[in-house]
Parts: structure tokens; C-alpha cells; sequence
């Protein structure tokens, strides 16, 4: 089965009226990406110390902002708590499930070029739980998507696919929801597989190219020599 | 990547392609944005960014009739590049134009004036002035 058939009918466009609170939610995940690479180039250590306490701060704050942002559509809040289902009153629902796809988007974007950090712990256990939850299947699979991202990821990759195993054998979902979230699983799993190779041939390609250019615009020895 | 036909320079593109062709765009969209709303740093005129728009809306609408045409013989339906579409789409809607400043420095205009109505009520009322600076000080 393919997701297109495991998917109902989408409605194109995406309302508007959750975008402005994704665009704070994107700028605070770009500071993130910013204070990261700071703290890569940090060499002398108090400097590093002070860009640690901003970052830590910055990932607490976004995770403040997508927990009120999950619970303001429907989620659970408390990464502690049992799963609760979204709740009746959540607005409007293809708002709420279109938003819920921008925020899971764009905490993927940030925890693949990220190392591991509580930040991804936190994000794991809610996307376990929004998988779970979710009635709907964009948003369903892009949850499986961003998990099977981070199982790629060295560091914690053996530890998500377990917890998403986990996740599979839920025992109160029918068992055409359990067959469809597998294959959700399966085809995330080669999709984020397929996406790293296709970006590691786009990223060996544009090192040939960087080389090629670097060449073109070279001195030549011999003409530097005639100066 | 915009005034150029990128989309139609990648010959029938894959998803990834696609995909990372559109997260670029949105990357340039967002700086653009910020770099638009610094001072000094010039203003993005209204027209250039409708013809921006309606540029990446062509491109959207392409994108759907062709992904439908090919539905029959799609494995997974993805639906990162219409989030990306619908999300370049409202950063262009968002960037700041010389409308927004002309409608920014009305509003300031505009506060100003029923300001200054005020202190002229004020001067012209001294009990209420009175009271007005026993409460600012």
C-alpha cells in the first residue's frame, strides 16, 4: 500500500492563519543553527561557556514554544504524561494539522544538522506521542519521518528505531492503523535513507565543481612569475 | 533562482531535487526578509516582490498538475515540497515593501496627530492638564 493510498484527500492551500507564529518558530530555530556553529568556532573556553548558556537557553525556549504550540492543537504537553488523543476544541482541525506539520517540519530541519542534545530527546518523545496521537495522515507521516531522520543519526539512531518499534505495537490502534503506520515507518525509513545519499552525491558533485572553478580562476605559475 | 526559471532548468526533477531546490528558496527568501526590514539596507519595492510571488505560484501550480498527472505512479506521496511551496509563498507575503513602510510611517503619522489633539485638549483644559501630569509624575 502506498502512502497515497493510506492518505485521504489533501486540501490545497494550507490556511494562514498559524504562519506568523511558524515564522517565530523558524527564526528561533535559525538562532539555534547560529549559536551551534558559534560554539563550534568557540576556541577560548569562557567564550564557549557563554555561548553554551545562550544556546541552552535558546533550546529551552523552543521547546516552551512547540510544547504551548502542540497543546494549543490538541497535544499533550507534558513529555511525561500518558498519551492523550487531540483534544474536540483544538480549532480548526486542518489548520491545527497543518501546523502541526510545519512545526514537526522544521524541528526536523534543525535536529539533522544538530548533535545530539536534550533538545532531541524531548523532540523524539513528543513526535512518539504525536505519531500516536494524530488522526490525521500528513501529519502522521511526517512524524515517521522525522523519527526515521534521527534514526540515521549516530549518536541516537539504534535508540529512536527501538522507541518507534515500540510505537508500532500500540495496542490501541485498530489493526489497519497499525499496518498503515508500519508502512508509513518503512517508506520513512528509505525516503530519509534515499534523501542522505541523494545529498552526499549533490555535496561530492559540488566539491568537483568548487575544485573545477578554484582551477579556472588560479594565477598560472608562469604568468604570476612574469609580474 | 526566482527571476530565472530554475524549476524548469531541473528537467523533470526528482523530490529531492525538488526538495532541496525549494529549501534554498526559502533560505533566500528568509534572508532576503531580514536583510529588507534592516535600516538602511534599502527597500524591497511592492512590485518586485508581487513579481516574486507570482513567479513561485506558477511554479506551485505547475508542480501540482504535474504531480497529479503522475499520481498513478507515485510510491509516496510527498508532502514537504507543498508545505516548502505554501511556505515561500507566505514569506513573500510577509516581506517588507515600501507599502508596508508607507503604512508603518502613516500609523506613527497617525498616532502622532491624535497625540498632539490631545495635548492641544489638554493645554486648552488646565485642570485636566493638571491631573493629566500629577498622574505622569
Amino acid at each position: 500500500m502506498s502512502i497515497r493510498a493510506a492518505t485521504p484527500a489533501k486540501q490545497a492551500p494550507f490556511p494562514t492563519s498559524w504562519h506568523s507564529q511558524l515564522r517565530i518558530m523558524d527564526n528561533l530555530c535559525l538562532s539555534i543553527k547560529i549559536i551551534s556553529h558559534h560554539l563550534k568556532q568557540a576556541t577560548d573556553q569562557s567564550q564557549k561557556t557563554d555561548i553554551e548558556k545562550v544556546q541552552t537557553a535558546l533550546q529551552r525556549g523552543l521547546i516552551t514554544f512547540m510544547q504551548k504550540e502542540l497543546k494549543a492543537n490538541g497535544y499533550t504537553s507534558d513529555i511525561m504524561a500518558e498519551v492523550l488523543l487531540p483534544q474536540d476544541n483544538a480549532g480548526d482541525p486542518l489548520a491545527s494539522d497543518h501546523y502541526t506539520f510545519g512545526i514537526l517540519y522544521l524541528i526536523q530541519d534543525l535536529l539533522t544538522s544538530l548533535d545530539h542534545s536534550e533538545l532531541h530527546n524531548v523532540v523524539i518523545n513528543n513526535t512518539l506521542k504525536i505519531a500516536r496521537a494524530t488522526t490525521d495522515s500528513l501529519v502522521q507521516s511526517k512524524a515517521f519521518e522525522l523519527l526515521a531522520c534521527m534514526s540515521r543519526k549516530a549518536d541516537i539512531g539504534q535508540t529512536t528505531s527501538q522507541l518507534v518499534e515500540q510505537c508500532l505495537e500500540y495496542e490501541e490502534w485498530p489493526v489497519e492503523t497499525r499496518d498503515v503506520a508500519a508502512i508509513q515507518w518503512e517508506l520513512m525509513s528509505v525516503k530519509a535513507l534515499q534523501m542522505e545519499q541523494y545529498l552526499k552525491r549533490v555535496r561530492a558533485e559540488s566539491r568537483k565543481l568548487g575544485d573545477w572553478a578554484g582551477a579556472m580562476v588560479s594565477i598560472p605559475t608562469h604568468i604570476h612569475m612574469h609580474w | 533562482m526566482v527571476s530565472s526559471d530554475a524549476l524548469h532548468a531541473l528537467a523533470h526533477p526528482n523530490e529531492h531535487a525538488l526538495m532541496l531546490y525549494l529549501q534554498c528558496l526559502v533560505s533566500i527568501l528568509r534572508l532576503l526578509s531580514l536583510h529588507a526590514s534592516l535600516p538602511g539596507s534599502g527597500t524591497v519595492t511592492s512590485t518586485f516582490v508581487q513579481s516574486v510571488y507570482t513567479r513561485v505560484n506558477e511554479y506551485r501550480t505547475q508542480y501540482v498538475e504535474d504531480k497529479d498527472a503522475e499520481a498513478e505512479d507515485l510510491d509516496a506521496e510527498d508532502f514537504n515540497s507543498e508545505f516548502l511551496f505554501t511556505y515561500a509563498l507566505d514569506i513573500i507575503s510577509a516581506m517588507p515593501s515600501e507599502g508596508v513602510f508607507l503604512r508603518d510611517l502613516l500609523d506613527k503619522v497617525g498616532t502622532m496627530s491624535c497625540l498632539s489633539s490631545w495635548v492641544i485638549l489638554l493645554c486648552n483644559r488646565n485642570d485636566l492638564l493638571n491631573v493629566w501630569l500629577l498622574n505622569v509624575s
